[in-house]
């Protein structure tokens, strides 16, 4: 803690206080006046956290289980994650997970068909839901304790034999078509879909997402096939936190999931990302708006990086909360945006994207690129004070307490980690590796991480309002074309 | 331990069907966990114990939103509340003494140049030269400033969930920190709240400008529901957002804020919630020595705010956009403290909550009108009478008559027939549950438990809102539907897109 005791009255003061604490003096508190500075405030011992013991178990048919006790509510929440993922599904058929997932749940099974199954669960006030993201899936229910007997059998049949009905096919898919149509409606959008296209390429399994006609090429086997690759017993981890006894829950669920069909475990191939680091500069128009939605930067790096704790105070020193560089620069000091935002990311499987996002009135657009350069540019040759660091990695190391506030989140950060076969101390060790960062770290990361000269900028916005912020840009402004469902680019030479 | 079982029984209690006599009970047993206090001042404060971690959710609540505001002043909430954060004269000043006196002449520069615009003759000349020295005091008196040290001192120390909100009814402070650290909170709230400092203003509404372009004026659903709301008040100044009208904004002065202020960040203006890991007796003790001082004289005179007069017709608006379509329709309807206030929260569970809800059924999943339709009640706020709204995103080619018919025939099947005891059974269930499943946030409960104390009077109300929701009968929703779902009490917004505009 960052104690100064600078006078002996202080001191006293101090003293005082501690009575207090002790409650002794609580009569008179008001008499005790307040230190003079936060700085003289002395916080006890650092706070400790209780050690959350995770029950696991690997079942015969390679199921994994992870349970942990929470008797603070009288509920239930089940998340199984299932190794499986957008990254599975074919070429041409982007949308098949999530019209699979939607399907699921609507459709229901045999024996639970949708309409009685969203009565049986809301009648409870249950939730249960499928969703796959680009490299899991997820299913999920939540109830009171009472109802999870009754609940489980059904959550496990719409898992196993989900029914996949034409009728509600056809509901996902037009459903899944109007959010296509809708994906150009808002700048968010446009700029962070098009943003993994400059980065990953516009054909990347990283950046594609469903059109019109990939949509129209979705069939039920399609469905069935996805689904039955994914929901098998060596690619789930189930995961449940709440109102039960580990034991008997243990028993339970190996009832329940000893039936699961094996053999078949899903092997996800995350490909290579060629990137050549570039500099350019790209435009959506977006008519009718009076703000640029700009976000800049080139590829990131991988989670198993040996520089990942480096990266993470560096991270923190650039855009932690309300006290990062970019917040202050962009927004505190020039008072040109009321959102900014940035990260150097690093994923497990494939590499993630540096990236600085800002939003900004069209007539600035120009300013707040160079501003952003600036600073990042400024880490690299100025280096950081050694102050600086000291806070990052406070900020980072006293708040590693809300990691663990609640058993959920130690939960599915423990099933996360066995999923992506990281190990489970992975997080304690990260906490140690950051512990020792250092100024001269922080900057070498900097320099070697960092390409401010290098960046691929996207701007979303008005392009008439932006005509002359475009005229004074080096380089050449390429133009993407929008048309809901199909996206193709071409250069324009208009904006220079 | 102890009281985490009792919490359990409670909670048994109050979600068992069988016996929902079981909310007194409930209430009793989580008594113990609550501590409430009031200072001399008036500054009210409830404490509630969580063992659970050591950590540690702390929120002040101001009783005074956007619908405080003077004419022409509208966006002066919000604003200050972004202003709390810039800090006191001891936190965020490399320097008071120099920085202080560049304030007061800031403010007084202009107060002038606002003086010359509005004059009949405006003198070009001495208003340029006003404007020049306004910026070279602005860059003065930032050199003083030590940006965002009131932010930093807490992130550095752990917190987290550092954040406010404004709305219509309210302004709310919020964050969370290592329990150990509840003095700092303390230090630093009670310094901000009695005394905060105007700078960095001039830029602060830079950036409130740019929050307005990014959540109105660049967003085609945020104009539609600014548009929409302004034209069902005609009156009551629920009619005007929270953000301000752009020329509001602009205008704004520091007096301004401490008019705002000082008007409402007044002690028993404001109820401090703190929940988590924490002895009440120690809460107390620093309540006392931190918050103790702030001056507490004189109860304001309460605010008068508008009644809206009965509304007498239909009200219409159309806008056009290349983004697509959507609609919406607001219905004037009641305060949360009026008995109909759980009628309408069941009657807007019933239409669209879940996949059970009548709307969901009938035009997402029958006739695939409907990509997402939503009914709630209580908007923009809850302290005056609020508006109940439907609002729904259409499917790709489905026009907005079509939907809006949609709509229409169920709301008229909601007049005629009443609801099923099931459909209404379900809704209360569901109204229970969410209450429970928000027990397990430090900092959810001391959101809500702050603006129950402050807005109604008791933080029981929490819970015992769940005997009003317990009475509401079949007959009751069918009467409310006749009541408030009126076409002459109907605001409706259709947003269109621009090729449709002959069409539609």
């Amino acid at each position: 803690m960052r104690v100064q005791r600078r006078t002996a009255l202080h001191g006293a003061g101090i003293f005082l206080l501690w009575l207090v604490l002790a409650g002794l003096l609580s009569a008179c508190a008001q008499d005790v006046p307040g230190p003079e500075s936060y700085k003289d405030l002395d916080f006890e011992q650092p706070v400790t956290w209780p050690e959350h013991d995770v029950r696991t178990l690997e079942l015969d048919n390679g199921v994994r289980l992870f349970l942990l006790e929470n008797h603070e509510l009288p509920l239930i929440d089940m998340q199984v994650t299932i190794r499986s993922g957008a990254i599975e599904v074919p070429k041409g058929k982007e949308g098949l997970a999530d019209v699979a997932a939607d399907a699921m749940r609507s459709g229901g099974s045999e024996e639970y068909p949708g309409r009685e199954l969203n009565e049986l669960l809301e009648n409870r006030a249950a939730k249960m839901g499928f969703s796959f993201s680009l490299d899991s899936g997820s299913a999920s229910l939540n109830c009171l304790k009472k109802d999870f007997p009754r609940l489980l059998p059904v959550f496990m049949d719409v898992l196993q034999n989900p029914r996949f009905p034409e009728g509600k096919i056809a509901l996902a898919k037009q459903q899944l078509r109007t959010s296509i149509s809708r994906r150009n409606d808002e700048q968010r959008d446009i700029a962070l879909r098009k943003y993994k296209k400059l980065i990953y390429g516009s054909d990347s399994v990283y950046a594609r997402v469903p059109q019109y006609k990939t949509v129209d090429a979705i069939e039920r086997e399609d469905l069935v096939r996805f689904h039955d690759e994914a929901v098998r017993a060596e690619n789930l981890y189930v995961g449940l936190v709440g109102d039960f006894d580990a034991d008997k829950m243990r028993d339970r669920l190996r009832r329940a999931f000893s039936g699961v069909k094996a053999d078949g475990r899903n092997e996800l191939d995350f490909p290579r990302v060629d990137y050549r680091y570039e500099s350019s500069v790209h435009l959506v128009d977006k008519p009718n708006v009076n703000q640029t939605y700009i976000l800049m930067g080139h590829i990131g790096d991988l989670r198993r990086n040996p520089d990942y704790p480096e990266l993470q105070v560096l991270n923190e020193l650039l855009s932690g909360g309300f006290s990062g560089r970019l917040f202050q620069e962009i927004r505190t000091k020039r008072g040109l945006a009321y959102s900014v935002f940035g990260r150097y990311g690093c994923n497990v499987d494939y590499p993630g994207m540096f990236f600085v996002g800002v939003r900004t009135k069209s007539e600035t657009t120009l300013e707040a690129i160079r501003a952003v350069r600036n600073e990042l540019e400024a880490i690299r040759s100025d280096g950081v004070a050694p102050k600086e660091v000291r806070q990052a990695k406070e900020r980072f190391l006293n708040s590693l307490v809300f990691n663990y506030d609640t058993p959920a989140k130690v939960l599915h950060r423990r099933m996360r980690y066995a999923y992506k076969g990281m190990d489970q101390d992975s997080f304690k060790e990260l906490i140690q590796e950051v512990k020792g960062v250092d100024q001269e770290g922080v900057e070498r990361v900097a320099r070697e991480y960092l390409h401010p000269e290098k960046m691929r900028i996207l701007l979303v916005g008005n392009k008439k309002a932006l005509r002359d912020e475009l005229s004074e840009m080096e380089g050449e402004v390429r133009e993407l074309e929008l048309s809901s469902g199909e996206e193709v680019s071409r250069q324009s030479g208009i904006l220079r | 331990m102890r009281k985490i079982l009792l919490l359990t029984c409670v909670c048994l209690l109050l979600l068992g069907s069988v016996s929902r006599a079981g909310e007194k009970d409930y209430l009793e047993r989580f008594e113990d966990r609550v501590t409430e206090f009031r200072l001399d001042n008036g500054l009210r404060f409830l404490v509630l114990e969580r063992h659970e971690a050591p950590v540690a959710s702390f929120v002040t609540f101001v009783d005074a939103g956007s619908v405080n505001e003077p004419r022409g002043k509208t966006g002066v909430a919000h604003v200050l509340e972004h202003m709390a954060f810039k800090g006191t004269p001891d936190i965020g000043s490399k320097d008071w003494e120099s920085e202080k006196p560049l304030l007061e002449e800031i403010q007084k520069v202009y107060t002038r140049i606002r003086r010359l615009e509005s004059a009949s003759d405006t003198k070009e000349q001495k208003l340029r030269e006003l404007r020049d020295k306004l910026a070279a005091l602005r860059e003065k008196a930032g050199k003083y400033v030590e940006s965002n040290e009131f932010s930093r001192i807490i992130e550095q120390e752990g917190g987290v969930d550092l954040n406010a909100a404004t709305s219509p009814d309210y302004t709310m402070y919020q964050c969370s920190l290592p329990a150990n650290k509840a003095e700092l909170w303390f230090y630093l709230e009670s310094r901000r709240i009695e005394n905060p400092v105007w700078r960095e203003f001039f830029t602060e509404k830079q950036v409130v400008l740019e929050e307005r372009r990014s959540r109105v004026e660049s967003n085609p659903i945020g104009r539609m529901v600014q548009e929409l709301t302004s034209m069902a008040y005609a009156a009551h100044p629920y009619g005007s957002p929270t953000i301000g009208w752009t020329s509001d904004l602009e205008s704004l002065g520091p007096e301004d804020l401490q008019a705002f202020h000082d008007r409402f960040y007044r002690p028993s203006n404001i109820t401090v919630a703190v929940a988590g890991d924490v002895d009440p007796q120690h809460i107390r003790d620093l309540a006392r020595r931190y918050f103790g001082q702030l001056p507490g004289e004189g109860e304001p005179v309460p605010d008068h705010v508008t009644t809206e007069p009965e509304q007498e017709a239909i009200k219409r608006l159309k806008q056009t956009t290349v983004n697509q379509p959507a609609y919406a329709r607001a219905y004037h309807s009641v305060e949360h403290s009026d008995p109909d206030a759980p009628v309408l929260e069941c009657m807007a569970r019933i239409l669209a909550e879940g996949r059970t809800s009548r709307l969901y059924q009938k035009l997402v999943q029958e006739d695939r009108l409907a990509a997402q339709v939503m009914a709630f009640n209580g908007y923009p706020g809850d302290k005056y009478p609020s508006l109940f709204v439907i609002f729904a995103v259409p499917n790709r080619d489905v026009g907005l008559e079509k939907l809006e018919q949609g709509i229409e025939s169920e709301l008229e099947r909601l007049r005629d027939k009443g609801v099923d005891p099931k459909e209404l059974d379900r809704a209360r269930t569901g109204i229970r549950a969410e209450l429970i499943r928000g027990l397990d946030s430090n900092l959810g409960l001391a959101k809500s438990f702050a603006q129950a104390e402050a807005q109604l009077g008791d933080w029981r109300r929490v819970f015992t809102y769940l005997d009003r929701v317990e009475k509401v009968t079949p007959e009751q929703v069918r009467q409310a539907a006749e009541t408030y779902l009126r076409k002459e009490n109907m605001t409706v917004a259709k947003l269109v897109h621009e090729d449709e505009k002959q069409t539609e």
